[in-house]
């Protein structure tokens, strides 16, 4: 399987950013927390790379760092040979027709005063892609691709349910014909009957047009279904990253196990999902490894320092003293 | 076993210009003393109207419009609201999804809980105060005693569903309804609430109402469980038999959309098409038109839950009948 | 209540359009007869004469003319640059915004009425100098909600998206931003054009706004604040047609607020009620 890696698109080196940490009425700065603390990552092209975590990992801030919608604190993305933090502005909106985004909330990311036809076709009218009547027909059939009829272009986003409304978010992220689709949990505020529908459009769509996806997502078992690749997030850093099968057949971290034994088996003869230890009320040294607190397995160096992610074998990574 | 909570033909509705809606149209279950009863549903169905109509707090202008809601004998539909306050939080308590909105930012940990004590029990403020540091304990929250001073905001969404089941137990509640308590949280502190629930109710010997969408919560923490769509459930059973034998094609269509660990396929099978508006309910069988079994009947006669196993019943005409009933 | 509001609004429109219509006499023209001056309201007029024997009728349809122009043009004043501050602003932050919104400050804390009148004092009175200064003070509470509005607004999911497709400055702000900006901003101008109509009242009242001949519903009471015993319609009618003025504008803003957003009206449906 390694031996044959294919091109990478994207490759992000040593990201970091981090927010200002206010407390008390005067809003003073006290601190700051470090949502993305060094990643390192490669995406390859036609695949698919979940990035994994629970809330605050900073998972979906590093999507938006690597499609620069927000501004990075130090570190590289490269895209298609490019180094994209570094670019002029001017160089950046044209690659911007590559890179495109999928948001999790069908309500928040469709403008409530926005036609669904004028939604769909924005960045095709930005980037001239064509006449009037052009576009208007490139609309219709980005939306039939997507599973929507042609009369949604004349309706607000608000008359459509939330499955239909996240047709409508892809049908305007595939407009421009990226290469690369940043998916910041596009289904975990869906039904499950939905859920598979929106899973199994991504699937297709990826085949028929080459895309390349980082898909973040909080469910693993979901992940299992579309990645080939997963990058499990704790507290800003990357603590595991393996191609799918190995993630899933032999987590090498306490985390990923942790994460895999938690969820939910629907099989009443499966074992009960395990609860670790409670999370704790207070953060832990700055020096040691973010998950000491919580971790099954730790040891002393644990806490004086912390893992650096490195490969085990074949591709496998992991933050653990202890692999 | 003799049924505790008992839901006849309860019927909810929503009066509007454009006529009523009713988003629960005929809903049966009973809930047996100290078990699980699972309510699942996709968004819609119905099943958080339907737990909020057990305590009677429906959003205006919602009302019940038929059906019996019985508690130990007792109909709660009819009872004068005098009546339904010593019910709520003493017999019947509930806990919902939003652990961050149920919880007034105003007020301390250690007031809010004492405040439920106190509503319920004639003790003193002191006497409350102790009773909900036990609480806080019984619950796992670690230092009880100085986190009765901090805010809601102090506390992280794990630990704030934790006060809130603090609070609900704190009467010894007869049922516990449970309304997607674990939705917003990450997958590893619902480990711990979905394990806590379990606990307690064992300890207090309750019954849980848990609504839920996620069969995986159903699978493992239920002993029962009814499959609602579109504001009437359609399947009922003990919780292994949905599993091993769903009768019901929308419980089969849930089931295999689920993605599952460790049995990663091809493409996922969605359930075509998209849930109706409750107010738009389709004529015969409302899952007709998303059914790939459904036929002329289906379309215009409404199947009834009928027995199709042993304590296992559904509502649809291509059901299999019952086993050993097959004549010939 | 909102469409009561907006009925006498858009009859107080149609009113000072067509005062010439309206008016039966000509606003200005005095009959300074002893018998004609301080007639009570009857057959000789609705609303009765003034002290010079003008039609107090025609002189009300005239100054609600002035006032509604000068409501108009003073908030059209304030939009132009409450917008434009509140926009700029909201959706730059950082410094930008710290160095605008210290600016915005410094006009909101000068006793803006006082220095309205100042202003007016040294310029001489006159309605076109009351439009403008109105209009000059009154911006920073706009400005203000402009920003705000545009600092919640840009950190949408939908800008985000937009931004993602390549979008600028200009189309962020002209298709997503501003045009989920302007619901509450026309409430708050609708309240403000009845503000607007109170200063202006007020400084006419006290001779710097409109001057005589020239009507208003201000000057009219100043004039008849001397005959409050003798001649109670001088005062009464204009006093009763800036209640009722303010009082519409600020029911039609209310009803404004909940009929702009497409969602909320959905919600009046009982649409989007579900379990």
């Amino acid at each position: 399987m390694e031996a044959d890696r294919k091109e990478v698109l994207v490759s992000i080196k040593d990201l970091r950013k981090s927010f200002p940490v206010q407390k008390g009425w005067l809003f003073r700065t006290v601190g700051r927390l470090n949502a993305v603390d060094g990643v390192s990552l490669e995406i390859e092209k036609g695949t698919t790379t979940a990035l994994v975590g629970e809330t605050g990992s900073g998972k979906t801030t590093l999507g938006r760092l690597v499609l620069r919608l927000l501004p990075a604190d130090s570190g590289q993305v490269w895209f298609q040979g490019v180094e994209i933090l570094s670019l002029p502005p001017s160089r950046l909106k044209n690659l911007r027709q590559d890179m495109q985004v999928i948001f999790q909330d069908p309500y928040g990311s469709l403008n409530p005063r926005m036609r669904v036809g004028e939604i769909v076709g924005e960045g095709l009218r930005i980037f001239r892609r064509g006449s009037r009547a052009e576009i208007a027909e490139k609309v219709k059939e980005l939306l039939a691709k997507v599973g929507l009829p042609p009369s949604a272009r004349e309706l607000y986003p608000h008359e459509f349910s939330g499955g239909q409304r996240q047709r409508i978010g892809i049908a305007r992220a595939i407009a421009l014909r990226p290469a690369f689709i940043v998916c910041d949990e596009p289904v975990s505020s869906l039904d499950v009957s939905i859920q598979a529908q929106i899973l199994n459009l991504l699937s297709d769509l990826q085949e028929e047009m080459g895309l390349t996806y980082l898909f973040i997502a909080h469910d693993l078992s979901v992940v299992e279904h579309i990645a080939d690749r997963v990058a499990v997030m704790y507290r800003g850093r990357v603590v595991e990253e393996a191609v799918r099968d190995r993630l899933y057949r032999q987590p090498l971290h306490p985390y990923t196990r942790v994460l895999i034994e938690s969820i939910p088996v629907p099989d009443p003869a499966a074992r009960p999902p395990s609860s670790a230890r409670p999370a704790p009320d207070s953060e832990d040294s700055e020096a040691g490894c973010s998950f000491y607190s919580r971790c099954p397995i730790r040891v002393d160096r644990c806490r004086e320092e912390a893992p650096a992610l490195r490969e085990v074998e074949g591709g496998h990574r992991a933050a653990c003293w202890e692999v | 076993m003799e049924n505790l909570l008992e839901v006849k033909g309860l019927e909810v509705s929503f009066p509007s210009p454009a006529g009523d809606f009713k988003p629960v149209a005929g809903v049966d279950f009973v809930l047996e003393p100290g078990r699980t009863l699972g309510l699942v549903g996709e968004s819609g169905c119905g099943k958080t109207l339907t737990a909020l109509s057990i305590l009677r707090l429906l959003p205006p202008p919602g009302k019940i419009t038929a059906g019996k809601i019985n508690l130990q004998g007792v109909d709660l539909v009819t009872l004068p609201e005098k009546e339904m306050v010593k019910i709520r939080g003493a017999k019947v308590a509930m806990i919902f999804q939003e652990p961050m909105t149920s919880l007034n930012p105003v007020f301390t940990i250690g007031n809010q809980v004492t405040e439920a004590i106190r509503a319920h029990q004639r003790i003193s403020r002191a006497a409350a105060r102790r009773r909900a540091v036990e609480l806080l304990r019984a619950v796992n929250i670690p230092r009880a005693e100085e986190r009765l001073g901090d805010y809601p905001h102090q506390f992280s969404g794990g630990m704030r569903q934790r006060v809130m089941l603090a609070m609900a137990i704190s009467c010894r509640p007869l049922v516990l309804i449970a309304d997607e308590p674990t939705t917003a949280l990450d997958v590893t502190v619902q480990a711990q609430i979905m394990g806590l629930l379990k606990r307690l109710r064992e300890e207090l010997a309750m019954s849980l109402l848990l609504v839920t969408h996620d069969l995986g919560i159903v699978a493992q923490a239920t002993d029962r469980v009814a499959v609602m769509y579109l504001g009437r459930i359609v399947e009922t059973c003990p919780t292994p038999l949905i599993f091993q034998s769903p009768a019901h094609p929308y419980t089969r269509g849930l089931l295999r959309s689920v993605p599952r660990l460790g049995q990663r396929i091809r493409r996922l099978q969605a359930i075509e098409g998209v849930v109706p508006e409750s107010s738009l309910r389709p004529r015969g069988c409302s899952f007709h038109p998303r059914c790939e079994l459904a036929d002329e009947r289906c379309r215009e006669a409404e199947p009834v839950l009928e027995t199709v196993g042993d304590s296992h019943l559904a509502a649809c005409h291509k059901a299999p009948p019952p086993a050993g009933k097959t004549d010939g | 209540m909102a469409t009561v509001g907006g009925f006498l609004v858009v009859a107080m429109v149609l009113a000072a359009l067509f005062a010439p219509a309206l008016a039966p006499h000509d606003p200005a023209a005095a009959d300074p007869r002893p018998e004609s001056i301080l007639l009570p309201p009857g057959p000789g007029g609705v609303m009765g004469t003034d002290e010079l024997g003008r039609d107090l009728f025609s002189r009300m349809v005239y100054g609600g003319r002035v006032s509604l122009s000068v409501g108009l043009i003073a908030v059209g004043i304030s939009l132009l640059i409450g917008l434009t501050v509140g926009a700029i602003a909201g959706y730059f932050g950082g410094w930008v915004d710290s160095a605008l919104m210290r600016f915005t400050e410094m006009v909101m804390i000068f006793p803006a009425f006082y220095f309205i009148l100042m202003v007016l004092a040294f310029l001489g009175p006159s309605l076109r100098n009351v439009m403008v200064v109105i209009g000059i003070f009154s911006w920073p509470g706009l400005c203000r909600l402009v920003r705000a509005e545009f600092l919640s607004l840009r950190e949408r999911e939908y800008v985000l998206a937009a931004r993602s497709l390549g979008a600028g400055h200009l189309r962020l702000i002209r298709r997503h931003i501003l045009p989920n900006a302007l619901a509450p901003v026309f409430v708050y101008a609708t309240l403000a054009v009845g503000g607007a109509i109170l200063v202006e009242s007020s400084i006419s009242f006290l001779g710097l706004g409109a001057q005589p001949p020239t009507a208003s519903w201000g000057n009219i009471i100043a004039a008849g604040r001397h005959y409050v015993e003798s001649a109670w319609w001088m005062t009464l009618f204009p006093g009763l047609a800036i209640l009722v003025t303010v009082l519409s504008y600020n029911l039609l803003g209310e009803g404004l607020r909940d009929r702009l957003d497409p969602r909320l009206r959905e919600g009046r449906d009982g649409k989007s009620a579900r379990g």
